[in-house]
């Protein structure tokens, strides 16, 4: 079998000590960051970038996506203890969790959620390592109009999936485009909009963007609101689920994976809605619904499931199409250009050592992730008494010498600056950034695919609907496009009385 | 969110313009050789385009309650202290400027004594400098004092 072969040699690579050495930082500081309200995971790999830039392609990749699933344990741990998300995939599991740690359960609620989070990551990866090279034979039969379909159809299905306004999120795709047009021309190497200035003439960067959006701008978010910090105080005992508890909990979580497996593989915010999704099925499936928000392990066990299961099968559109589906894993792919690599088809093939390197790292870091987690947990306990007074300062002071140390240079960080106001004025005008990040990263390819097909059929648009894939492709945007036009049109009458924007 | 919808759409829609007209300048090429500014030239129309449809929705919307207490002041407060510290940091050096960008900060988000604020900055900056300077290495300007 070709893919145990494959398998073993992904071993022989995350196991190297200096891979399996990132893999255990980038866990660790997943977990953190998690943990922590403020920080996100965007700013959160945005910012350590810069710092990749000295190491391997394939260490800095196994850390920056250690970070990415590392997250999603910590951020249950907050949701759990201190009923605030501290990640946005992990919403939903404060109903339940908070409730159980209200009732002494904060434990049980604790170990279920790594158990079910290390499940669904142990069956995700295994997913990737299955699915991702089946995906990628067909998609090397793919050609420059079929991926400006794919890419425009990832690109809609964000801005279809965002939870406010279409039209808005369509607005961001183009803005995140229009951004990434800035400096050199990708086929004819004309300067474009840089006005003069070199470091324009470079391109925008892409981690002084994401820091700005996501990081200074949600501090600043912050400090207009004023900070609220409370911790439920409970003993911690009993970190193991009982033997009844894994009863109840595990064909949720079996179910969880499943649906976070499949959502995670849609562009859009696959990993949040799978969690909802989770819970709602859990729920609808119960004998005893009445239970869900009081405290119902399963209502923990089974969102906590499916936001790992989605996170790690996100990768495989990444790592096989050069697709990503969220701001997120724009990010990761980001990253692997910056190191030189194409995520794509070819990936596999050309770069065997990073694509098997990065899939098994992941398995070994869900291991990492449930043995170091339990017993940290008084750890993270006590980073989450860090007075918001030293942590938004902090993550300040670490976007600017994040952001600095990539050109030595203070344009960055007026840059970051200028994002950081820009992100923060769009999402007091209910416009969500994620899908701008996403754009701002596959500009570059989309451009030139089109122009490339243009080049091919001389001219002529029919080349987008001959191909199948393309044709589907443009054919599935266009009718969420119009079907959002459509019941934004339908909403708007129906309305009798209307309120404000999402905000 | 009636002048939200409103002023961010008349905005987008003047960007929208301004890169279309831009993209103008450089070549368009044709649809069987597009050039540089063919798909700016496209989004920048695109964009016009959607802007006008959040503003015609906006127009019809209510307003909706405006938010209170928020503090505006302080987010003015810590985008200017970025601002100035971006131009600062070469001349002033990592130190100082942290020093005095992480004092403004503490003070705008919390109330304590007067002395708080500063020694809480110096010890930040210096952390952070040993830890970015000295043990990771990343090139932090030294500033006219020299380290």
């Amino acid at each position: 079998m070709q893919v145990f072969h494959d398998v073993l040699y992904g071993f022989t690579v995350s196991l190297a000590p200096g891979n399996l050495l990132s893999c255990f930082v980038g866990v660790l500081l997943g977990t953190l960051i998690g943990v922590i309200p403020g920080l996100g995971v965007v700013a959160a790999i945005s910012l350590l970038i810069p710092i990749t830039f000295k190491m391997s392609a394939v260490a800095s990749i196994i850390m920056l996506a250690g970070i990415y699933y590392g997250a999603q344990y910590g951020g249950s741990i907050t949701s759990i203890l201190v009923n605030i998300p501290g990640e946005s995939t992990s919403v939903v599991t404060c109903l339940d969790g908070y409730q159980m740690a209200r009732q002494g359960r904060a434990g049980a609620a604790l170990g279920i959620s790594a158990f079910g989070s290390f499940i669904a990551g142990t069956i995700g990866v295994a997913g990737i390592m299955l699915f991702a090279p089946l995906l990628v034979k067909v998609a090397l039969k793919f050609d420059a109009p079929d991926y400006a379909g794919l890419f425009i159809l990832g690109l809609t299905l964000v801005a279809y999936l965002v939870s406010g306004s279409k039209i808005k999120a369509l607005i961001m795709a183009v803005v995140g485009l229009i951004l990434g047009t800035v400096g050199v021309d990708p086929v004819a190497g004309t300067q474009r909009f840089s006005f003069g200035s070199m470091s324009l003439l470079q391109g925008i960067e892409l981690p002084p963007v994401a820091m700005g959006l996501f990081g200074i701008s949600e501090v600043l978010l912050n400090l207009e609101k004023g900070f609220h910090q409370e911790i439920f105080q409970t003993r911690l005992k009993g970190l193991l689920p009982s033997r009844e508890d894994w009863r109840v909990s595990l064909r949720p979580i079996g179910r969880g994976t499943v649906v976070g497996f499949f959502l995670g593989l849609l562009p859009g915010c696959g990993a949040i809605v799978s969690t909802f999704l989770s819970y709602a099925l859990e729920k609808k499936l119960s004998k005893t619904p009445e239970r869900f928000g009081n405290g119902a392990i399963e209502g923990v066990a089974a969102p906590e499931a499916a936001n790992n299961a989605a996170s790690e099968s996100a990768l495989i559109p990444l790592l096989s199409l050069g697709i990503p589906t969220s701001a997120t894993t724009a990010l990761l792919m980001g990253a692997l250009m910056i190191h030189g690599l194409n995520p794509g088809p070819m990936l596999i093939k050309e770069h065997p050592d990073v694509f098997w390197g990065i899939v098994t790292s992941m398995y070994v870091g869900n291991v990492m992730l449930v043995i170091l987690n339990l017993p940290l947990i008084p750890l993270w306990v006590k980073v989450l008494k860090i007075p918001y007074y030293l942590l938004s300062p902090l993550i300040f002071l670490f976007c600017i010498i994040g952001t600095y140390s990539i050109n030595s240079s203070y344009v960055d960080i007026v840059t970051m600056g200028i994002f950081g106001l820009l992100g923060y004025l769009l999402r007091k005008c209910a416009y969500e950034p994620a899908p701008l990040l996403l754009a701002f990263v596959l500009g570059g390819k989309l451009e030139v695919a089109v122009r490339q097909s243009l080049i091919y059929s001389r001219g002529s648009f029919d080349i987008f609907l001959q191909r199948p894939v393309a044709a589907t492709c443009l054919a599935l945007s266009a009718l969420m496009i119009l079907s959002s036009i459509v019941t934004g049109l339908l909403n708007r009458k129906s309305r009798l009385a209307p309120l404000g924007g999402g905000d | 969110m009636k002048i939200a919808d409103w002023g961010s759409s008349l905005f987008l829609m003047i960007f929208g313009a301004a890169v279309a007209w831009q993209a103008e300048k450089l070549s368009f090429g044709s649809f069987r050789a597009p050039g540089p500014g063919f798909f700016p030239y496209c989004l920048g129309l695109i964009l016009m385009g959607l802007s006008l449809v959040v503003l015609v929705q906006g127009v019809r919307k209510k307003a909706g309650l405006p938010e209170t207490g928020l503090r505006r002041d302080k987010v003015s407060i810590a985008l200017a202290a970025i601002f100035a510290y971006a131009l600062v940091l070469d001349f002033l050096g990592y130190l100082l400027s942290s020093f005095i960008l992480m004092s403004v900060l503490i003070r705008i988000t919390v109330k304590k004594a007067w002395w708080f604020a500063p020694v809480l900055a110096c010890l930040i900056s210096l952390a952070s400098y040993i830890l970015f300077k000295v043990w990771l290495k990343v090139l932090l300007p030294a500033g006219f004092w020299g380290f």
